[in-house]
């Protein structure tokens, strides 16, 4: 597949890479129907086959594929950004009890949090996931992977490394063993996150 | 566009068929090895202007012990298959307890009273079918073993429907008397950006055409309900949807233990799906984009698709031969089925022509796979996607219905047929 952007409908906001896309290089957007329609410089590197921000996607706003809604940003993302589980989407199918239920979140940041801040109890996050109750205050829940605006959800995809408590529960376990083993394998990454 | 292609037709049925097989259907698990002993003389055999026609054998794992509305799932697939516009004749082979064959009537059994063991057999004929059936329990004239008797009965019918089907010539028909199906199996990337699209536009084109277009595959609608539901013909039918979805979700949640895997799973996940939204948007594209096509009405599962036009939606599992079952026991006349990895489905009567978007797939299972989408034209010459599938997939479709190609399917004698069950067996 040539290396371009593939944009399939004319009211979508992200598009999607045809093939791996290089940080900092622009790439032309294709436009189902229309042609060449413009350029994208990728922020991040863009595995083949996922989500590019055509335009800057403001906190809580509409990702829309297909000329669908298909998720919504809980963080901003900039145009360029890489759109997927990684940067916080939440699927507007789903109400949010059942995500919480669900252990998909964990709770909401009480302050803006910025890549690679701990996240800890009472400290920027508010507990709604029942994994969390009954943990000492000031516990850590694990490390911010990307910037978490305040009120945002703090959920499977927007930590690393949560507590070793958390990680006994096991529809916990479940999911973030999955979300590690591709983490692990390189499907997702966090090259901006210094750990440590 | 041509709006009429050659076909068969089937006088008492008033419907048109786009292949002229004789189906051999065991009504019963257990005698599937005595069909296919039937089958096997029968196996070479090919009539019709490209030798499309054959006899066919369909065997399956239902037809016995099952619960509640399994039996009536199993007699809907059975009835419908044994119906199918694409069969000449077809015979029946039982066993004679199972609980759907037609069973022998022990001295002094009147027949009214036991209607039941002649269902399958008896409303075969009130639908002017053309059918044979043989019993393994019942006792024939003659001397010899009683399974080789059957055997040799079963053939013989099956040489008498063969020289009547050869006989048989196809006659100018009007496309808007077909019923097609749309589903996707074994997907990739490609198969939500182009592969489903571009049978999307096709969909159009023969909805427009009066053909009926059914979708099915329930578990990968979820997460596409706004869409659906925007797609609805009128409040009934979203009524139906609405409660269909619910009872699917409902089912999911309560298996969610065992299912040990988030929805878009770890895989999809990997390949750049974020949501459920986006995924089930991917596969629900291929029933087309007019805003004037609607979903006229959702059907249970291998339910009669009515003919004469519209779009419908089948409930059935998302597994490829299961959906394809339902779809043509409803009687879808052919099948487009996307796939993005490869897969070598295929029917037991109907044709199913399998497209894929993905050009290393393409290259390395051509044997398997129909129609290859050169998307890369999209990119060096400007063609729409449109454009492209109107171009390289739609006339495949005609010339496939109108016997003059063979999919890859049928060449490869894939005769799947398999039919849902919700229940465990007794």
């Amino acid at each position: 597949m040539p290396a371009l952007v593939y944009k399939v409908n004319s009211r979508d906001n992200v598009g999607t890479a045809l093939s791996h896309l290089k940080e900092g290089v622009e790439y032309p957007v294709y436009e189902e129907g229309k042609g060449v329609i413009g350029a994208v410089k990728p922020n991040t590197p863009i595995p083949a086959w996922h989500k590019i921000a055509l335009e800057r996607i403001e906190e809580g706003g509409e990702v829309v594929k297909f000329g669908y809604v298909v998720g919504v940003a809980v963080t901003v993302v900039e145009e360029g950004g890489l759109v997927h589980v990684t940067n916080v989407l939440l699927d507007p199918t789903y109400d949010f009890r059942q995500m919480v239920r669900q252990g998909l979140v964990l709770g909401i940041a009480s302050v803006r949090v910025e890549r690679g801040e701990v996240l800890r109890l009472g400290v920027n996050v508010r507990p709604l996931h029942p994994a969390l109750r009954g943990l000492p205050p000031r516990s850590r829940v694990g490390m911010a992977a990307c910037t978490i605006a305040e009120n945002g959800t703090i959920r499977l995809g927007n930590i690393v490394e949560p507590p070793p408590r958390l990680r006994r529960n096991e529809r916990y376990v479940r999911l973030v063993r999955d979300f590690y083993r591709m983490l692990r394998a390189g499907l997702i990454e966090f090259s901006r996150v210094e750990v440590g | 566009m041509p709006s009429t292609l050659k076909a068969y037709y089937r006088e008492p049925r008033k419907v048109f068929g786009v292949r002229n097989h004789v189906l051999v259907l065991p009504t019963t698990l257990c005698v599937n090895r005595l069909a296919e002993s039937i089958w096997e003389e029968f196996r070479e055999e090919r009539w019709g202007e490209n030798g499309e026609n054959r006899v066919v054998l369909a065997r399956h794992n239902s037809g016995c012990c099952h619960v509640g509305f399994d039996l009536e799932v199993a007699f809907q697939a059975l009835l419908g298959i044994a119906s199918h516009p694409n069969v000449h004749g077809v015979l029946l082979v039982s066993l004679g307890c199972g609980q759907l064959c037609k069973r022998p009537l022990a001295p002094g059994e009147d027949k009214d009273q036991n209607l039941a063991a002649f269902k399958l057999y008896d409303r075969l004929v009130k639908r002017g079918v053309r059918v044979r059936w043989v019993n393994v329990q019942e006792p024939f004239h003659g001397s010899g073993d009683g399974f080789e008797r059957a055997v040799e009965l079963g053939r013989k019918f099956v040489r008498e429907m063969i020289e009547e089907a050869q006989a048989v010539k196809r006659i100018e028909a009007p496309l808007k008397r077909l019923v097609i199906g749309v589903g996707n199996g074994a997907s990739d990337p490609t198969s939500g950006l182009f592969a489903n699209p571009a049978v999307g536009y096709v969909a159009d084109e023969l909805v427009k055409e009066g053909v009926s277009v059914v979708f099915s595959q329930t578990t990968e609608v979820l997460g596409s309900e706004e869409y659906l539901l925007g797609k609805v013909a009128d409040e009934t039918v979203a009524r139906k949807l609405r409660r269909l979805l619910e009872t699917v979700y409902a089912l999911k949640d309560a298996l969610s233990e065992y299912l040990g895997e988030s929805d878009p799973t770890p895989g999809n996940i990997a390949s750049g799906i974020s949501t459920l939204a986006e995924k089930s948007l991917g596969s629900i594209l291929k029933v087309g984009f007019d805003p004037a096509v609607k979903i006229s009405d959702v059907l249970p599962y291998a339910h009669p698709v009515p003919r004469g036009g519209g779009l419908y939606f089948m409930d059935t599992p998302g597994e490829d031969v299961l959906a394809i079952t339902g779809m043509v026991a409803g009687g879808a006349h052919a099948v487009i089925f996307t796939t993005g990895l490869g897969t070598p489905v295929g029917s037991v009567v109907s044709p199913v022509v399998k497209v894929t978007a993905n050009k290393e797939t393409f290259s390395r299972l051509s044997g398997i796979i129909d129609v290859y989408l050169p998307v890369e034209e999209l990119f060096s010459s400007g063609t729409s996607l449109k454009e492209l599938a109107m171009k390289e997939l739609y006339p495949v479709i005609l010339e496939v219905l109108s016997g003059d190609r063979l999919t890859k399917s049928e060449l490869n004698g894939q005769m799947d047929f398999d039919i849902r069950g919700y229940w465990l067996r007794a």
